[in-house]
């Protein structure tokens, strides 16, 4: 591609460039992070590791929801999937370093693509309906299937994830182990946001019949994206196998994809790392704040709902840091 | 031949918008579709598209069978389509637009570049980096057209692109149909503004209530005002 020629000043509107603040940000924050376990006490430090893993989930989820169009209400299918099955294989097979969240991922993966292609068929409410139903009947097997997930007890005595014959039990280790994981999930995410599979997937987002008649095969597209997005999900639910070192059926249940949803919209849907804020502040209202309000937290997750989508109406994301404004309809 | 539309029957839910059309468009040709609102012009564009299902009939682009078949594979088949009111992506730049249009282009070597489009539509390359929704109308329907030719069509399906444009974009609009016709492309032009349909087109058809009722070349059309009249409602 030649270089943009900026001729003349544009008229109206902003050129869009990634400004270098959002970039000192990611950097900053990525710093943060990994410092945490220094200076933070332990129950701070796994507060965080479960934002981390829940924010991986919703960052997967935004790439559906946001980015292509595809609001689905059992995305914690695909999360709890992996949990189970990453529970499971450290269990029975090995419990040594990323082998149970490859597994997670795969399961993850492979249960959206068993069940996606129904649901990218159907398009807005029916979509919505669709992956509900989903949601319910993963949850269902889970609950029943007792030999192998262990029923509505959960599967539980999960053994520490081991690196080279040593167990994980250290709180900051685990951080840093997730938190190396959920950098490479999401930096999978971004790679397809930014991609020109990302753009089409946009495209469709906007207006999928101009999309078919450019010759875009649009259900495969949404149908790929729902796979890939499934895949991430389970990678998270390795990572909550590896934190929690339980799985319940509620992990994977219409709650979790709810939240989830939640966390997206708070963090303002087109954006990842919105996502992950979204997830983080419903993590903390519900982990940090909720205990000490008397179980009142789902409550209060309801106002800050509310509250965000009446004030911000483009999320957490929609508070740009060096940039105008996204990309509103005419 | 290039297009050859036979009996082609269409509609939205019980009711029948199309009531049989048909017309022949040899390759390279214009053809200036006119007609009062609400006879079906846009039905007819979205049919031939694929966007509508043909309930009967045929369409044939190159002796291939297009009626009935997927948006995407009559896209790949060799149709572009410039649909009614332009929509563009709004939250895509310029060049995700080309980007996108080019990765689906049918030839390897192709005719259409975004250099070509942008030679035509110089507004277009210092909009390069701006997203469709920031586009003005007229902008907007430089990068409908410049998406639906990077595609590399041989037909070209345009829906009413003068419609709601400055003069002179409509003059830039109809230096690009002279270009493509120049370069092959075959046209189908759906079009109110007489003054864009006498200059491009070499034929010219009127529909009315789903049937092409006239059909005849340009320059005997315009000796024939009185039949216009009739037929449009305009001298």
């Amino acid at each position: 591609m030649s270089a943009p020629a900026d001729i003349a000043a544009p008229a109206e509107g902003e050129p869009r460039k990634p400004p270098p603040v959002r970039v000192l940000v990611s950097v900053l924050a990525a710093v943060l992070l990994a410092a945490a376990p220094l200076f933070l006490a332990p129950y701070a430090i796994s507060t965080l590791t479960r934002m981390l893993v829940f924010g991986l989930l919703a960052a997967s989820l935004a790439l559906l929801v946001g980015v292509s169009g595809l609001p689905s209400l059992g995305h914690a299918a695909y999360f709890g999937a992996g949990a189970y099955a990453a529970g499971w294989f450290a269990q029975n097979v090995s419990a040594q370093a990323p082998l149970s969240l490859l597994v997670a991922a795969f399961t993850g993966g492979f249960v959206a693509a068993a069940t996606g292609w129904i649901a990218v068929r159907a398009r807005g409410v029916f979509f919505l309906m669709l992956t509900l139903a989903i949601g319910e009947i993963v949850h269902q097997v889970a609950d029943s299937w007792e030999s192998v997930t262990g029923g509505s007890n959960g599967l539980y005595g999960i053994p520490a994830t081991e690196v080279g014959g040593a167990a994980i039990t250290n709180v900051g280790v685990l951080h840093w182990y997730v938190l190396a994981a959920f950098g490479g999930g999401f930096a999978v995410l971004w790679a397809v946001k930014a991609s020109p599979f990302g753009a089409a997937l946009r495209g469709i987002h906007d207006n999928e019949p101009r999309m078919r008649s450019i010759g875009y095969p649009t259900s495969l597209y949404k149908y790929a994206v729902f796979v890939v997005a499934g895949t991430v999900a389970g990678l998270a639910g390795g990572l909550l196998a590896a934190q929690q070192r339980l799985v319940t059926p509620a992990d994977l249940g219409f709650t979790t994809a709810a939240l989830a949803l939640l966390a997206v919209i708070i963090g303002g849907a087109r954006s990842l790392w919105g996502a992950c804020l979204g997830a983080a502040l419903v993590i903390f209202v519900r982990d940090s704040i909720g205990p000490s309000l008397d179980g009142h937290g789902p409550l209060l997750l309801g106002v800050v709902f509310i509250l965000v989508v009446y004030l911000m109406p483009n999320g957490v994301a929609g508070i740009r840091i060096g940039r105008g404004k996204g990309g509103g309809k005419p | 031949m290039s297009l050859h539309v036979r009996d082609l029957v269409s509609g939205y839910g019980r009711s029948t918008v199309l009531h049989g059309v048909s017309f022949e468009l040899r390759r390279g040709r214009v053809l200036g579709l006119l007609g009062r609102n609400g006879v079906g012009k846009s039905t007819l564009v979205l049919t031939l598209a694929g966007l509508l299902r043909a309930r009967s009939g045929s369409v044939r682009l190159d002796d291939r069978e297009l009626a009935g078949r997927r948006p995407d594979l009559i896209a790949r088949a060799g149709v572009g389509l410039v649909p009614q009111g332009r929509r563009v992506w709004a939250p895509l730049t310029v060049d995700e637009h080309l980007d996108l249009a080019a990765r689906r282009s049918r030839a390897a070597d192709p005719t259409w570049t975004p250099e070509r489009v942008f030679d035509v539509f110089p507004r277009l390359a210092q909009r390069r980096r701006h997203l469709g929704g920031q586009l003005s109308g007229g902008e907007q329907q430089m990068l409908a057209i410049a998406r639906a030719l990077l595609t590399d069509p041989t037909l070209v399906v345009l829906d009413e692109p003068s419609d709601g444009l400055a003069p002179a974009v409509v003059e830039q609009i109809g230096g690009m149909l002279t270009e493509m016709r120049a370069a092959g492309v075959t046209i189908l032009l759906v079009e109110q503004d007489l003054h864009l349909a006498f200059a491009v087109c070499d034929e010219l058809a009127v529909l009315e209530k789903g049937v092409i009722v006239h059909a005849t070349d340009t320059p005997t059309f315009r000796s024939d005002p009185e039949t216009a009249h009739r037929l449009l409602g305009v001298g």
